[in-house]
């Protein structure tokens, strides 16, 4: 008996233990940084629930993001796991949460449950962080979040965020392939606008009939003109036995006034 | 040759006046007094059914044109050679009538050079004054029909309409006395002058026609007739049959009734004539290579006619520059993700690809004269004097190929979703280039088609090596 209980007290030990040491790890899991700008009154929210960044890069992330924090708020998001259908819904709510609603910032989300990253915004920051250029950015970065780089995602966030920063700072930023397709196809666009374009001037029209007799002799006239009934013949065909069901509208519901962009990893 | 009564010089019709003129005393004369009493050339009595004309021929496309006149002409009306025309008399079963030239060389070169301001990508050479000055007054052949409907009607006609369980019908026959008649529906009646050009001129109003008199064709050449009219018959009838439809549907009581289908018996459709007569064109040829350009101005309304290809320089330079606002609008205001871009490359790769494939089977069919009647029946009825014409067997056309292998693979792409945007990328930048290269074709197949064999690989006598 004495051994049972002895037993049964490690058994408890141990699962205090689990519960204890759980506690502590998803209480580091849960764990988000915030700073906030005393001059500006923006802040910095780093949320690394996926645990994909050690201390010393959050740290140099941190130093980047309070850049950014001199121009609007802004967020950094890791996740392995959520309910929202979509990385941008994900990204947008948190926003919300985060900042409320309409305030200027912008949001960089890594997404491992639905394997993506994007780039919200909104606010004054969306004004400069366009949908095109979130695209844009999340284009030049995702590939260090790939297996290209060994999952690099500290590199492909703090690459965001430079990039960010550089838009935010009124500066340009690289988007070769993005002009280079716009060229190409505007080429083409062209060629083809050109070439309707010659199809509408060079062809010549055939006269209609009435014109082509307008320039003959011509008459038609029909004396005595009359109907003879002959006979009738009829065939069954029952109306059609579809209704209609009642109808039904309805608004939708509220939206998110940001936007950004960006792209499977 | 008609020659002034007063002063012995040449007479020539003169457009503005309707009469015939002498440059040299500024006599006018009524072109009938010159029926029965010619100068140099014996004009015939009238139930004689021929008039004199020298005929000439191109040594090099063997094509024919006639002229009351005896001088040489320089150059080629058909295929654009500058060249010695050999020349001969003949008799020419006398047209009965003709519609003389309303519009003068300056009007038509006026018409031609407002047509040539909207064909932004022509040539150069084609609005040359010294080239536009080359207009030759030609008067066409063609065949009007005298079509008559007479005698008493009797059409089926049905009313329609619902009670219950059951849609009835009821059966009427529709009666009347029809008098129709349609006088000068006209169908080119010359071979060597295009269908489609033929169609596009008309219409010509026959209400201005009069009876022919050779001393119309001074100062202007002619075509010959060398088409039956028997193949433009059934098509003369046919219009007729349709117009009288037409109206008969429109005139009560009928007008409440739905027609059967209506024969060319039940109206009692007759061609009572059918008359040679001449249409004036004002003809121009730019020849190019082994391709041939006509432009054409109708004598009598002014209308332009013009096969007009596109100089490629002209176009790459214009297309360049449309690029640049549209490069602007895509790069500053559309978001082009990578996935988007390549569907619309395969889009436009499809629409590329059908054009091109349009463009090669039309070509073909102009080749082969798949829709001109009149170089039908000279193929067929032509005799000694045509040679067949050979036209190599249709190969894919290289950039319909091309565009549609660029489609699949964009397609390919845009199905797998790769997450590297390299993909999506390099298969755009290549649907892309496969798309300008077979614009290329495009603008190559367009221009073979605003441009026409020459006619000498259609007639004998012809130089092929021309």
């Amino acid at each position: 008996m004495h051994k049972i209980l002895n037993k049964l007290n490690y058994f408890f030990i141990i699962v205090f233990s689990i519960i204890i040491m759980g506690g502590s790890v998803i209480s580091v899991q849960a764990e988000v940084t915030t700073v906030k700008n005393e001059d500006t009154g923006y802040r910095l929210i780093l949320d690394d629930e996926a645990d994909f960044l050690d201390d010393a890069q959050e740290s140099a992330l941190k130093e980047k993001m309070s850049e950014i924090t001199e121009y609007c708020n802004v967020a950094l998001v890791t996740t392995t796991w959520h309910t929202e259908s979509s990385t941008k819904n994900f990204a947008a709510n948190y926003f919300d949460d985060a900042f409320g609603p309409h305030k200027s910032g912008t949001i960089f989300v890594i997404d491992r449950d639905l394997n993506e990253i994007y780039l919200y915004s909104d606010g004054n920051a969306h004004k400069t962080i366009t949908n095109s250029r979130a695209y844009s950015i999340t284009d030049n970065t995702y590939v260090y979040a790939t297996s290209d780089h060994d999952y690099d995602y500290y590199t492909c966030a703090y690459k965001t965020f430079e990039q960010v920063l550089a838009l935010l700072q009124g500066k340009r930023i690289a988007e070769p392939m993005r002009y280079l397709c716009s060229a190409l196809l505007a080429i083409i666009l062209a060629a083809f606008i050109n070439f309707f374009l010659i199809m509408f001037s060079s062809g010549s029209r055939k006269p209609d009939m009435d014109q082509v007799l307008a320039g003959t002799y011509t008459n038609v006239d029909i004396q005595n003109a009359n109907a003879h009934f002959v006979n009738q013949t009829r065939v069954y065909d029952p109306p059609s036995s579809s209704s209609s069901s009642g109808g039904h509208s309805g608004g939708g519901g509220g939206g998110h006034s940001g936007g950004g962009g960006g792209h499977s990893i | 040759m008609l020659t002034c009564p007063n002063c012995g010089g040449n007479l020539r019709f003169d457009i503005p006046s309707q009469q015939l003129a002498c440059k040299q005393c500024q006599s006018q004369f009524d072109p009938y007094a010159f029926d029965e009493k010619t100068s140099d050339a014996k004009e015939e009595t009238a139930s004689d059914d021929s008039f004199e004309a020298t005929i000439f021929t191109c040594p090099q496309c063997g094509g024919e044109i006639l002229s009351t006149d005896n001088a040489a002409t320089g150059f080629c009306s058909f295929c654009g050679a500058s060249t010695i025309l050999y020349s001969r008399l003949t008799r020419e079963k006398r047209p009965a009538y003709i519609i003389p030239f309303k519009k003068t060389k300056e009007e038509c070169k006026q018409a031609y050079a407002a047509r040539m301001k909207k064909a932004w990508f022509a040539p150069k050479e084609l609005k040359d004054p010294a080239y536009i000055d080359s207009f030759r007054g030609i008067y066409m052949p063609y065949w009007a029909f005298y079509i008559t409907q007479k005698g008493d009607l009797s059409l089926p006609g049905k009313k329609s309409y619902r009670k219950g369980d059951y849609i009835y019908t009821d059966h009427y026959s529709l009666t009347g006395n029809l008098n129709a008649y349609y006088k000068g529906l006209s169908y080119d009646a010359s071979s060597s002058f295009a269908d489609n050009i033929s169609e596009a001129l008309a219409p010509y109003d026959v209400k201005g026609m009069k009876a022919f008199t050779p001393a119309y064709l001074s100062g202007f050449y002619a075509d010959t007739a060398d088409v039956d009219y028997k193949i433009y018959q059934n098509d003369a009838e046919a219009s007729a049959v349709h117009e009288t439809v037409d109206t008969i549907k429109k005139t009560k009581p009928f007008s409440s009734y739905t027609l059967g289908n209506i024969s060319n018996n039940m109206l009692n459709t007759h061609t009572e004539t059918v008359d040679r007569t001449m249409f004036p064109v004002w003809f121009l040829s730019y020849r190019k290579n082994d391709r041939v350009a006509y432009a054409t101005v109708n004598g009598q309304t002014g209308k332009v006619v013009a096969d007009i290809p596109v100089d490629a320089r002209k176009y790459v330079l214009s297309t360049l520059l449309l690029a640049v606002p549209i490069f602007l609008i895509l790069a500053l205001c559309v978001t082009l993700l990578p996935s988007w871009l390549l569907l619309a490359c395969a889009i436009l790769s499809v629409i590329s690809a059908v054009t091109c494939g349009i463009e090669h089977s039309s070509i073909r069919r102009k080749d082969e004269n798949l829709d001109d009647r009149g170089k039908q029946y000279q193929e067929l009825h032509g005799g000694q004097n045509r040679i067949p014409v050979k036209i190599p067997k249709p190969k894919a056309p290289v950039g319909t190929v091309l565009s549609l292998i660029a489609t699949a693979l964009s397609m390919l792409i845009w199905f797998l979703h790769p997450v590297s945007d390299l993909w999506y990328y390099i298969t755009a930048v290549f649907t892309l280039v496969i798309i300008l290269v077979t614009f290329i074709d495009i603008i190559k197949a367009y221009n073979q088609l605003s441009t026409r064999r020459l006619p000498q690989f259609d007639r004998q006598g012809g130089d092929d090596r021309a």
